[in-house]
């Protein structure tokens, strides 16, 4: 039974490098491009991981990290959050504070834009197994 | 009885009694005077007649009886003398002789008796030591009284004639000469009766007339006299009773009647007085109780006799109480007291004093003592008038607090301040403007030559105040000048300068400097750090662009790779449209980056503006119509129709296409709708201009997007935008000369706005910029 991971990115080129990536390493894949949506995900596919971007229109990665924290069911699935934020012209900001703090904790993982294959897939498989 | 004797008492102290008392007692000893010499006179001619009838009739009796002498008959004389004593009012008649013998008599028992020489008859002629010989008729007669009524008595003598001495008889000596007396007695009750009645009758008369003339005099005196006083008497107790309503009646023209005219003259003048006494007796008492002061009056011994309502309101003194407790709460006399000065010196002294009032708190006052005089000219008490000034010291506080914080701020002023008076003299100058222009106060204050404070422009308009020349503007503002210190270097300042009046004149300017030696410092550094930032901005943001078009590339490149190696067709579409999309990305990349890094003068030239928006609409139109949005056209038909439209056509389609463009883009990321209406709108600026808007029905932005709008390399579209478009857009309105600016409303939509001036063409800088901007024209 391969794992499911679920994709959320607004951009349809990371969605599809990212997808293909995963699937040609042997994980279901299932995708959304907003938070809304991958909150709605979520809960109907029970991914076994979240690759989640940090910056979307409509609702951002950090809250929906924060609403799926916050939420019983949901609080147990993995997130790896995908950054563009540290190279971002507007400065490099200490985002992490954003995303967990006392009642919230941090992201099973953090990887940053533009995303390397091997580190990527090194990653998932630390908190998916293969 | 009591009421009795008050009458009585009443009555004979009435001036009317007195008088008629006095005129009835005149009145009366003059009737009884009058009447006595009346009846005096009245019996006296009777008596008189009586008296002569007596004497006629003896001599006639002597006369009838001579014959019968000297016929010596006796007989015949005897009753002759018996007819004659039988005569109605005859008691006696008698003849004596020498001897004082009776020789014949009416009663014939006495004949032959001797009469006494001291007898009644005798006495009148021989009261003397020797017997007249000439008697005369008042002596010979003599009133006895009988037995029933008063008797007259008449002697008279016979005398001695040669006849008688020569008869025959020869009875008488021839030296005698008196040979006896014929005496008659008569009575005088007809005489005594008829007096009593005449005494009766005048006495009727006298008391008749006196009752008369009193009763007139009374009558007159009671209602001409008694009953004016009695009222003018009433009216005056009651005038001395302060009853002042009473008004005599007037009944006569008569002193009386005058008098009463004047009493009530008098008693109305007294009464106005009195009125007019009482009434500014009670405005004084008003003044003395209402007027706005503390009064009181005190004795020498400083004890209040009196005070006013005010007093008691504030300081809660009562009378008998001394001065000083009551206006200081002391046990003793103020050391400053001036009062003690008016009773010594008796002239008025003003002081000012602070006391304590009711609930404890200071109260100060000016007190005006001024003494008080009796009638020997010495001052008995002093009046202590007082007036709070305690709001007037509080004032003063206030404004020494206010001037001593106005002066701190002026001294402790990061600005430089400089004031001068009237004359153009320096004044103020504070600490920073010491520390500014390096002088020292000392030998700035009152020195006239103000240029060397105040930049040119400001001493002008001091001297054409003082000149009395209108000003424009009394106040120069923010001047950006520079000023020399003391030791001749320049100094970068803002002056700012005003010209200060009172009621129209000039009474003095003040200058206020500020210091930009260290803004102009740090203005070059911030320029200089700008110019590093922007550059460092423009390198990062191009680095992250590039990495993720390198990300894009890479990725598609991976997709690709897979595709080929698992021969997924659909896989390999979407992979190389990756690979594809990201080449156009650098192509867009550098196109802005061009856009954005070049000066580049607008080139102008005429234009319909609808017709430049409907091109850019059209552009755009299959686009949107993919993404079911609508681009509507709002266009204002008379735009350019009025005056022609000069734009920079290329700069301003770049604009129009970069903000449809981005409103497709916020109507794509909005889910809430199927579809969308984007709206291109043209109107004519009533400021003479143009105005291009582009509205959207899309996502709208959130607070922080609309703070970065205009940031370089920021972009809500991941790696489709290059974050420069906007910076592109607003550069290239800036070089119009326009303005751009948005609206937005998360969820709503978004509304930007470019206002652009009319322009003009120029050829001359057309033809130049013309060849400046190929590169640029080559791009688009």
């Amino acid at each position: 039974m391969p794992k499911k991971i679920l994709i959320i990115d607004d951009e349809p080129d990371v969605l599809i490098f990212l997808g293909t990536l995963l699937r040609k390493n042997g994980y279901e894949v299932c995708e959304a491009e907003d938070g809304v949506e991958g909150l709605k995900k979520v809960i109907d596919e029970k991914p076994d991981l979240v690759c989640l971007d940090l910056l979307m229109p409509e609702k951002t990665g950090i809250k929906m990290y924060h609403e799926m924290r916050k939420d019983e069911k949901l609080r147990s699935v993995p997130v790896i959050m995908v950054t563009g934020f540290s190279t971002s012209p507007i400065g490099y900001m200490d985002f992490k504070k954003f995303i967990h703090h006392r009642s919230i904790p941090a992201p099973e993982g953090y990887i940053e834009k533009p995303v390397n294959k091997e580190e990527f897939l090194k990653a998932v498989k630390e908190v998916v197994g293969e | 009885m009591t009421r009795i004797r008050e009458k009585w008492t009443n009555l004979h102290r009435g001036l009317g009694f007195r008088i008629a008392l006095s005129v009835g007692i005149i009145l009366l000893a003059s009737y009884v005077v009058f009447l006595y010499l009346l009846l005096d006179v009245q019996q006296g001619f009777y008596l008189d007649q009586i008296v002569r009838e007596a004497a006629r009739f003896s001599s006639a009796v002597l006369n009838s009886t001579y014959s019968n002498m000297l016929h010596d008959d006796p007989e015949a004389t005897k009753s002759f003398l018996q007819d004659i004593g039988r005569q109605k009012g005859v008691s006696d008649v008698r003849i004596y002789s020498h001897d004082g013998l009776i020789k014949f008599s009416n009663h014939p028992e006495e004949v032959g008796r001797k009469v006494n020489i001291e007898s009644e008859a005798c006495v009148s002629c021989h009261s003397t030591d020797k017997p007249f010989s000439e008697v005369i008729t008042d002596k010979r007669t003599r009133i006895h009284h009988g037995d029933h009524d008063r008797i007259l008595g008449m002697i008279t003598p016979i005398y001695n004639e040669t006849s008688c001495y020569t008869s025959a008889c020869h009875i008488h000596p021839k030296d005698r000469k008196v040979l006896g007396v014929l005496d008659m007695k008569m009575s005088l009750r007809r005489f005594d009766s008829h007096v009593r009645s005449l005494v009766i009758k005048v006495i009727l008369l006298g008391i008749g007339t006196f009752s008369a003339v009193l009763g007139t005099i009374g009558l007159y005196i009671v209602f001409r006299v008694h009953r004016p006083v009695s009222r003018l008497q009433l009216a005056m107790q009651k005038v001395a009773a302060g009853d002042f309503n009473y008004k005599t009646p007037v009944e006569s023209k008569d002193q009386l009647g005058q008098l009463a005219h004047a009493f009530n003259l008098m008693r109305a003048q007294i009464k106005r007085r009195t009125q007019e006494l009482l009434r500014s007796r009670l405005e004084y008492k008003n003044l003395f109780e209402q007027v706005p002061c503390f009064i009181s009056v005190i004795d020498k011994d400083f004890r209040i006799i009196r005070q006013n309502s005010h007093m008691t309101g504030l300081f809660k003194g009562s009378v008998g109480m001394h001065c000083y407790e009551v206006f200081k709460k002391k046990h003793e006399r103020c050391e400053d007291c001036h009062a003690i000065k008016t009773f010594s010196e008796g002239q008025k002294f003003i002081k000012e004093h602070c006391g304590l009032d009711v609930s404890g708190k200071d109260a100060n006052y000016v007190s005006y003592s001024s003494p008080i005089f009796n009638e020997k000219g010495e001052v008995v008490y002093s009046m202590l008038i007082a007036v709070d000034i305690r709001d007037r010291v509080k004032l003063a506080h206030e404004l020494q607090v206010s001037k001593d914080f106005q002066t701190n701020l002026i001294e402790n002023s990061i600005h430089g301040i400089i004031a001068t008076d009237k004359d153009g003299r320096v004044t103020i100058f504070n600490q920073a403007a010491e520390k500014l222009l390096d002088y020292e106060p000392s030998e700035v204050i009152g020195d006239r030559e103000i240029q060397r404070y105040f930049p040119k422009q400001f001493v002008a308009m001091i001297l054409d105040s003082r000149l009395g020349k209108p000003l424009q503007d009394n106040r120069l503002v923010e001047l950006e000048t520079v000023i020399h210190s003391r030791d001749g270097e320049p100094i970068p300042i803002k002056f700012s300068g005003l010209i200060l009046f009172e009621f129209g004149a000039p009474i003095g300017s003040v200058g206020f400097l500020e210091d930009l030696r260290t803004f102009k410092r740090l203005e070059r550094e911030k320029q200089a750090s700008d110019r590093l930032a922007v550059v460092g901005q423009t390198v990062a943001g191009l680095a992250h662009g590039i990495k993720n078009i390198i990300q894009g590339l890479e990725g598609g490149v991976y997709v690709v790779e897979t595709a080929i190696e698992d021969k997924d067709s659909k896989l390999m579409d979407r992979g190389w449209n990756m690979v594809k999309n990201n080449i156009h990305r650098i192509g867009d990349l550098v196109k802005d980056l061009l856009a954005y890094s070049k000066e580049r003068a607008p080139e102008y030239e005429a234009t319909d503006p609808n017709a430049l928006a409907e091109e850019v609409c059209t552009l755009f139109e299959i686009k949107a119509q993919e993404k079911s949005i609508v681009i509507e056209r709002q266009f204002d038909p008379n735009l350019g129709k009025m005056f022609q439209v000069f734009l920079d056509q290329r700069g301003i389609h770049t604009c129009l296409s970069n903000l449809i463009s981005n409103a497709i883009d916020a109507c794509e990321i909005d889910k809430n709708k199927a579809s969308h209406k984007i709206v291109m709108r043209t109107i004519e600026d009533t400021e003479g201009g143009v105005i291009f808007e582009v509205s959207d029905d899309g996502s709208g932005m959130s607070d922080e997007t609309r703070r970065k709008v205009f940031s370089s390399f920021y972009s809500t579209k991941g790696s489709r935008g290059t974050g420069l478009g906007l910076l592109v857009t607003s550069k290239i309105v800036a070089e119009h000369g326009g303005q751009i600016y948005f609206e937005s409303v998360q969820g709503v939509g978004t509304t930007f706005t470019i206002r652009l001036p009319l322009g003009q063409s120029s050829g001359a800088t057309t033809t130049v910029q013309k060849g400046d901007d190929d590169s640029a024209a080559s791009e688009s």
